[in-house]
């Protein structure tokens, strides 16, 4: 990356022969030469590095994605408007020329090139983008200066007019809000005044000039308590004329558009439709549109109630109007009321700031200034940075073009490409993922919001080739304007495998009994409540044992043997029951057993009590076993293992070594 | 061995390559980057695997080097070649036109030894 800050200007060479790329990249050696096998590469590099590039040498017939393509998508995106792409090519089938040339390429150079010619072509290319670009942030600076001076500008003057005048700047803020209205309003009516967003913008800021001329009136008549003589009238009308000539006396700036739309808004806003206004009795469509509607807006007058003006308007107590510009009004009629409430919350200031802000963004030609790329190449050398200091999976997917792009020691760990195009499609993508994760991290991100982007998922993934639990972190990234559309996805894998185990391994110990392996009580009671509850119309039978004169065992060969009895008669249960079944220690001897059956319950407990039966090294396995059976005690836990243990009771009490199922006889044991 | 010598030897035309990358020394490097280059091995690989579509870019490239480097000898059977895999799309391979692949591929593997024992002796 340190690399990229060099003044050198960069080139990026695109040809699927490395020879070719080292060719070139000698020929060029006083630039900075970054290389592409193939199409694929190229897109990506262009998409990661956009204006950084500043020429690009492409070759047609490639693997993956031909230069063709590249070019599709460098005009898709529009690069291509300030990317030059000289094309090099051994065909001269003139068609392909004509394509290259059709798809935007500034030159076309045949092979074998000539170093010399190749070389001046791009220097000169590399020149004339270079101007270009310089004169774009220019003009981006120089648009926004003057934009921001004009209407300061007309501020301040109207703001002396009104100063005179007596009125407040509030007069000046309504027109200029109203003449805006009337006249969007208009271009959805019709398109006879052929009035663009820029046109509409200056008429609105010319308005606040109206009555500049007034400067040059008495201020006695100017200001004069009560109604005006006739000859005083006669001298006020003047101010019309006043304000056009001073306009049109200035020094320079006659071809200024602004200058040109004040003198009609100054010199026409008192002319009337019908041909009775002043000074020049101008009829009808005779009267720039420019003044027809700041003429509306001057008369809209703020010592009424916005109901009352309105009715004067549209009952021609102000005078004539268009029948179109007043129909107009009668539509924006609710909603200029409103805006008007706003505006005047507004500093005028901030109002200002929204309409060059307005203005600015209605250029789409200018799209990013020179400055907003050195802020975002500023935040990728940091993010870049830090991606490759943590050794974290960090990835970045963006939805249009549709890619992922895999920091470089995640796409080794995870053995796919750092960049991918259409994921979703891609085979060592889908292979390395598994399509069931790829669809479950699409399912996660569309739930997102951009009230809510983060979420994650996890799933097992092969890190370096070995399969392990990871955590996948999703951000999704949402355009800032209105709109709010979806852009793309950023992201990190986290490994948790040895988290996740530990996990496991704790909840194996709370639940298993340590000697054994077996489930332990607590967890079987768990299991068995869950069982019973889960499945009210199968059969269960729960069975406790326990190992007649286990003590002697323990006496007579230490408990170290005694521990070997367990674990035995543990392996055997284990490999004498379904694994659907449950076998658990309770403590001591005294083991569980919860089996589901169907009419063969003798069967089953025979064949459990013979295997278990038998002899170990010097000691010989006896059980006592009772069994309670839910067809007989119901199926509440306490109460099945209450009668397995009277029926066990039996069973010591009448010489051990032997199993008993619990009946209703034995009720009264107790 | 000179540079100009090699030429001679592999049937390129210095005079054209000389002319067209100013300094000898250039055309030396250049030459010498000939026996990096994969796209006969890839040619020849492909052609055996019948898959024309990437036997036409393999001869593509190859005959964009050929071209950058003046090696007239391999530059005709490549360029003639890469003619007939341009129609990979509907190419029948049965009849002439197989056997006249056959013969070219032929000539290109001939020559490209030639030519890489020529450079190899720089």
């Amino acid at each position: 990356m340190s690399e990229m800050k060099s003044n050198k200007p960069t080139i990026l060479v695109v040809d699927d022969s490395e020879m070719n790329r080292s060719i070139l990249a000698d020929i060029l050696e006083e630039y900075k030469i970054m290389e592409a096998a193939n199409g694929k590469e190229a897109v990506s590099l262009l998409e990661k590095y956009g204006a950084e590039i500043d020429l690009v040498l492409l070759d047609i017939v490639m693997p993956e994605m031909d230069g063709f393509e590249v070019l599709a998508i460098m005009n898709k995106y529009k690069w291509i408007e300030y990317i030059p792409v000289i094309m090099i090519s051994a065909e001269s089938v003139s068609s392909y020329i004509e394509r290259a040339y059709e798809l935007g390429v500034t030159d076309y150079i045949n092979r074998p090139f000539d170093s010399m010619v190749v070389h001046r072509r791009v220097v000169n290319t590399i020149m004339l983008y270079a101007k270009q670009k310089k004169l774009v942030g220019m003009v981006t600076d120089q648009i926004y200066e003057k934009e921001k001076s004009s209407s300061l500008m007309v501020m301040i003057l109207s703001h002396i007019v009104e100063f005179r005048n007596g009125e407040s700047g509030m007069h000046v803020l309504h027109i200029h809000v109203m003449t805006e209205m009337l006249l969007k309003r208009l271009t959805e009516k019709t398109k006879q005044y052929g009035l663009t967003h820029a046109d509409i913008s200056l008429i609105t800021t010319a308005s606040a000039l109206h009555d500049i001329g007034k400067i040059n009136i008495a201020q006695e008549i100017l200001n004069k308590p009560g109604r005006l003589t006739d000859e005083e009238f006669q001298i006020m009308k003047t101010h019309s004329m006043i304000g056009a000539t001073m306009l049109k006396e200035l020094p320079s700036y006659q071809e200024e558009p602004l200058v040109k739309v004040a003198y009609e808004i100054c010199r026409w806003h008192h002319e009337r439709y019908d041909g009775r206004g002043y000074p020049d009795g101008l009829k009808g469509e005779e009267i720039p549109i420019s003044a027809q509607v700041v003429a509306m807006a001057d008369v809209y007058k703020k010592a009424f109630s916005h109901e009352k003006a309105m009715e004067m308007i549209l009952n021609g107590e102000c005078g004539t109007f268009n029948p179109l510009v007043l129909e107009c009004l009668k539509d924006i009629g609710s909603d200029l009321q409103e805006e008007l409430e706003v505006n005047s919350l507004y500093t005028n200031s901030k109002q200002e700031m929204r309409n060059v802000a307005d203005e600015l963004l209605r250029r789409d030609e200018l799209t990013a200034s020179e400055r907003t790329l050195r802020l975002l190449e500023y935040e990728r050398t940091k993010y870049q940075f830090f991606a490759d200091m943590s050794q974290e999976i960090q990835f970045e997917f963006t939805a249009e073009p549709s890619m992922v792009n895999m920091s470089a020691w995640g796409a080794k760990s995870l053995g796919i490409d750092e960049i991918s195009m259409t994921p979703f499609r891609n085979a060592k993508i889908l292979n390395q993922f598994g399509k069931k994760n790829m669809l479950g991290f699409a399912e996660c991100v569309k739930k997102t919001t951009p009230q809510k982007p983060v979420t994650q998922y996890e799933c097992s993934l092969p890190l370096d080739g070995e399969y392990r639990w990871c955590r996948v972190i999703f951000r999704s990234m949402w355009t800032t304007d209105e709109t709010e559309t979806f852009t793309g996805v950023i992201g990190k894998i986290m490994d948790i495998h040895e988290e996740r185990k530990k996990v496991s391994e704790l909840e194996h110990k709370a639940t298993h009994d340590n000697m054994t392996g077996l489930v332990n009580h607590v967890h079987a009671k768990e299991l068995i409540t869950q069982l019973l509850s889960g499945n009210p119309n199968r059969k269960f039978a729960l069975v406790i044992f326990d190992l007649d004169h286990f003590k002697q065992a323990n006496d007579n060969y230490g408990h170290y043997f005694g521990d070997q009895v367990l674990k035995h008669v543990a392996e055997k249960l284990n490999k004498s029951v379904r694994s659907t079944d449950i076998s658990a220690r309770i403590g001591g001897d005294e083991f569980l057993i919860f089996i589901e059956y169907d009419n063969n319950l003798e069967m089953i407990i025979d064949r459990i009590f013979h295997s278990l039966t038998g002899q170990f090294q010097k000691f010989k396995i006896s059980l006592s076993m009772g069994i309670a059976q839910t067809e007989v005690c119901g199926r509440d836990y306490a109460h099945l293992f209450c009668c397995a243990d009277k029926a066990l009771y039996v069973v010591k009490n009448s010489g051990r070594g032997r199993y008993c199922t619990y009946d209703h006889s034995m009720q009264e044991q107790f | 061995m000179t540079i100009q010598e090699c030429y001679d030897l592999m049937g390129g035309d210095y005079g054209e390559v000389a002319g067209r990358f100013v300094t000898e020394a250039r055309v030396e490097k250049f030459a010498k980057m000939f026996l990096r280059d994969t796209s006969f091995e890839t040619l020849k690989q492909t052609m055996g695997q019948k898959d024309y579509k990437e036997a036409f870019r393999a001869a593509h490239t190859l005959k964009g080097v050929c071209q950058n480097l003046a090696l007239k000898s391999l530059d005709g059977p490549v360029v003639e070649l890469t003619d007939i895999l341009r129609g990979y799309e509907t190419l029948d391979v049965s009849g002439e036109t197989g056997e006249r692949m056959e013969s070219l591929m032929d000539a290109i593997e001939t020559q490209y030894g030639v030519i890489i024992s020529a450079i190899g002796q720089l």
